[in-house]
């Protein structure tokens, strides 16, 4: 039996581009992208908003109106990323240590752009190994035990060669309460509450996006109040006034000039976080770190 | 001086730390019998090197300058007026509280535009009291 079904495939096609679903998929874009701008509502809750929505609509569009809020978050999270410091999702964490500084730098419309190409082609190629190589990797996936789920942590732990600064024993403390934070609720061995407090809310943890606010989002938001003490306040991003359009579009060349970069990331989701737990943003802080080691 | 911002947060670890270890730890987390680990065992370890880590940091600082006074007091105030505002949303309420917060902080970081301030005292709040009451069906503080 052939691993790719082309028969199958192609009707799929032939089902979801037609105009009536092509245009679910764009309102759900367009949404998704509002919503995954907001710190804080990502595009899993604007999913959830969306739902009750779709219960008059059949199966095709209403998965793609769906899709398309979740691809569509997840681009918008990269713009309050690029233009605040501020990652509108956690995945878009990565994306605030590179577009932030270029938009500093006046070009908030490259930052911006490359943030979009580089999704959709993230995830053009996550569809195609979707389609092709999906049962194979599920396969490794389930031979994994917890010898190679520890070797996976200390990967992701090699992060913090990247981003520990000058300081090694400061590296470690930030490091450490992180894992500290990371402690927080059930106990997986015996399942007893840990450091909760209290307060049962959380004893399935800390959630992920109100730590990525609490932390990214929350200190930088501090640090403009604490510029803007007074009437100095301006514009977080000025968008340089040039007539080179060149400045405010990403040109081919400097697309294909990121294309290991990009390509690695894919490679990083697919194969760590297919087989394990992995997250999209763990692999793209990876490869950030790796980009300023290396290249 | 040199590394006295390094002291000062260095001490401040090796408390942390230290706390987390003899204090926080055996209070809030539950002893059990058998098993392999202790759920207690994981985070004493990073107690300890928190501690250890404060202790460098205090004896052996780097000789990183401290930042503006200003600002640091500055940061200070509009952290405690955050916490008043969460504080007060607790015990009166989101709808009550989040406008007045809203148009302190503004109001103090210099906001006069009579547009922002309308957006940000009236509209935000709106907004997200109708979001999260009315469409998502969640409670506010």
């Amino acid at each position: 039996m052939s691993v790719v079904d082309t028969a199958t495939i192609l009707a799929g096609f032939a089902d979801a581009f037609t105009l009536y679903n092509l245009a679910f998929v764009f309102f759900g874009v367009v949404l998704g992208q509002f919503v995954g701008a907001v710190p804080g509502i990502g595009p899993i809750m604007a999913m959830a908003i969306a739902i009750p929505f779709t219960f008059g609509l059949d199966a095709l569009p209403a998965i793609a109106f769906l899709v398309g809020v979740n691809k569509g978050g997840l681009v918008g999270g990269a713009v309050p990323a690029v233009l605040m410091n501020t990652p509108g999702t956690p995945d878009a964490a990565a994306t605030a240590l590179d577009g932030y500084p270029l938009a500093k730098q006046g070009k908030p419309l490259i930052a911006t752009k490359m943030a979009l190409f580089s999704s959709i082609t993230g995830d053009t190629i996550s569809d195609i190994v979707l389609i092709t190589i999906s049962a194979p990797l599920a396969i490794l996936a389930l031979r994994m035990g917890p010898i190679e789920i520890v070797a996976l942590m200390i990967f992701a732990f090699s992060i913090l060669a990247g981003l520990v600064g000058n300081s090694l024993v400061k590296g470690i403390i930030a490091a450490t309460l992180g894992l500290l934070v990371a402690s927080v609720g059930q106990d997986p061995e015996h399942f007893t509450p840990r450091l909760i407090f209290g307060h049962w809310d959380l004893f399935n943890g800390l959630p992920l996006p109100s730590v990525a606010i609490g932390m990214l989002a929350i200190s930088e938001l501090l640090r403009r109040m604490s510029m803007a003490h007074g009437s100095n306040i301006s514009s977080a991003i000025v968008n340089k006034d040039t007539a080179n359009p060149d400045d405010n579009r990403v040109t081919w060349s400097e697309y294909w000039s990121c294309r290991f970069t990009l390509l690695r990331v894919c490679h990083y989701r697919h194969h760590l976080r297919r087989a394990s737990r992995y997250r999209v943003n763990r692999c793209c802080v990876h490869v950030l770190c790796d980009g300023q080691r290396f290249f | 001086m040199p590394g006295t911002v390094d002291r000062i947060s260095g001490s401040f670890f090796l408390v942390l730390g230290l706390t987390l270890y003899f204090y926080v730890n055996p209070t809030y987390i539950e002893t059990v019998d058998g098993g392999n680990l202790a759920p207690s065992t994981f985070p004493n370890i990073l107690a300890l090197i928190v501690a250890v880590c404060g202790a460098i940091l205090l004896f052996k600082p780097t000789a990183q300058q401290a930042p503006d006074l200003r600002a640091m007091f500055i940061t200070s105030t509009y952290v405690a007026m955050l916490v008043a505002g969460l504080y007060a949303m607790s015990k009166f309420g989101f709808e009550y509280v989040a406008s007045v917060l809203a148009l302190t902080i503004m109001l103090a970081i210099g906001e006069r535009r009579p547009f922002w301030l309308l957006l940000g005292v009236v509209v935000i709040p709106a907004l997200i009291w109708f979001l999260v009451t009315v469409v998502l069906g969640r409670a506010l503080p």
